[in-house]
């Protein structure tokens, strides 16, 4: 299975990429006022608008640097009665992609109460990489289409 | 101050090591670097992997994220399923289409070093040209299609050369005018009318209109075997 390696902060983080869309460069976003600090503004994507998540901003509290390799993923989540809606994830240092079996997926039982959707462990060269499970992150943002 | 704060955590991180330059494949230092033996070229190996992802680390320069705001804002462009992608071009008065595929580049004349071949009296054999130093044979497609010339030229006189690859090897032709590389649609295509009797004919497979010319897609394979059976 492929997954694309992202960084927020120091920190290396994964998703599969099974669930994305395209990969997308930095963008002007549309700042809608009286949102939480993570939900980064709307993104005109070919004429669909995005709603787009600062990951940094949801993880570490801090906006996302402003480099090159500092981009957006779209990604496609299911929310309620399996409807499928676009997200962005703004990300840093998206470059790069790695082959990984099945079974390298792991899903300890410790469970962040705050951060459900940071769960499941991949590993990595004797690496422990976190990956950001998609089918529960829109229910931790719970004004995202979809959501619970 | 956050901004600041990430640039020196930037120009901390990158002394910007060169080793492939110096050391590796792209330099001639003595001693070799250690890692060759094992990574056989420096594309394989981790430094140059973090020199490139280095690259990237780097500010967004001025205007990029408005210009690909509406690059991204704009419905993607597909392209034509079913579709044939041609180089047009113009010998004389007449319109041609080749394959892509098979279209290699286009030279300056200028930049050419040509010579006839002696004791050749092929009209379609023109000489050979160095193109990047390889010696290439030039012929003449307007004398082998028979399109006749408006005005007669001598082939120094063109104003550009055309290369185009195939299985047997690399072919230049000069050409008066590329229009450039479009897809058409198959169907357009029409065949070319049965009276016609001249030797172009034979190297067409169908007629399409572009714009308001007319142009003779050419049967690459068909040509290719003729030019070599032509300057043998």
């Amino acid at each position: 299975m492929l997954i694309l390696l992202f960084y927020i902060g120091n920190i290396m983080y994964t998703i599969k990429c099974e669930k994305i869309r395209e990969i997308a460069p930095m963008v002007v976003l549309k700042d809608i006022p009286h949102t939480p600090d993570f939900f980064a503004g709307y993104f005109n994507y070919r004429g669909i608008i995005v709603p787009v998540i600062d990951l940094c901003q949801l993880v570490q509290g801090r906006a996302c640097e402003m480099r090159l390799s500092t981009r957006i993923i779209l990604v496609d989540y299911k929310g309620k009665n399996d409807t499928s809606h676009p997200l962005g994830l703004i990300a840093e240092r998206v470059t790069e992609t790695v082959r990984k079996p099945e079974d390298a997926f792991v899903l300890p039982d410790i469970r962040s109460e705050q951060a459900p959707y940071l769960g499941g462990i991949v590993m990595e060269k004797k690496k422990m990489i976190q990956y950001i499970d998609l089918d529960l992150l829109p229910n931790c943002i719970n004004f995202l289409p979809g959501g619970d | 101050m956050k901004k600041l704060s990430g640039q020196s955590e930037i120009s901390s991180r990158q002394p910007v090591e060169n080793c492939w330059k110096r050391i590796g494949v792209w330099g001639n230092e003595e001693p070799r670097c250690p890692k060759l033996d094992e990574v056989i070229h420096c594309r394989n190996c981790d430094v140059f992997t973090q020199g490139g992802r280095n690259l990237l680390e780097r500010n967004l320069p001025e205007e990029y994220k408005n210009e690909w705001t509406e690059v991204m804002a704009a419905k993607k462009e597909e392209a034509l399923p079913g579709t044939v992608s041609v180089v047009i071009f113009r010998i004389e008065d007449e319109w041609l289409a080749i394959r892509t595929q098979v279209f290699a580049e286009i030279i300056d004349p200028d930049s050419l070093r040509g010579h006839s071949l002696p004791h050749r009296k092929n009209p379609v054999l023109i000489g050979v040209v160095n193109v990047h130093g390889d010696i290439q044979l030039c012929v003449s497609l307007s004398e082998l299609l028979g399109i006749e010339n408006a005005v007669k030229k001598d082939w120094k006189d063109q104003k550009l050369m055309m290369v185009v690859n195939t299985d047997a090897g690399r072919w230049v032709f000069p050409v008066n005018e590329i229009l450039g590389i479009y897809h058409v649609y198959p169907h357009i295509f029409q065949n070319v009318p049965v009276t016609v009797a001249k030797a172009q004919s034979t190297y067409t497979k169908g007629i399409f209109n572009w714009k308001d010319k007319h142009v003779a897609f050419l049967d690459d394979d068909l040509l290719f075997y003729s030019l070599i059976r032509n300057v043998q």
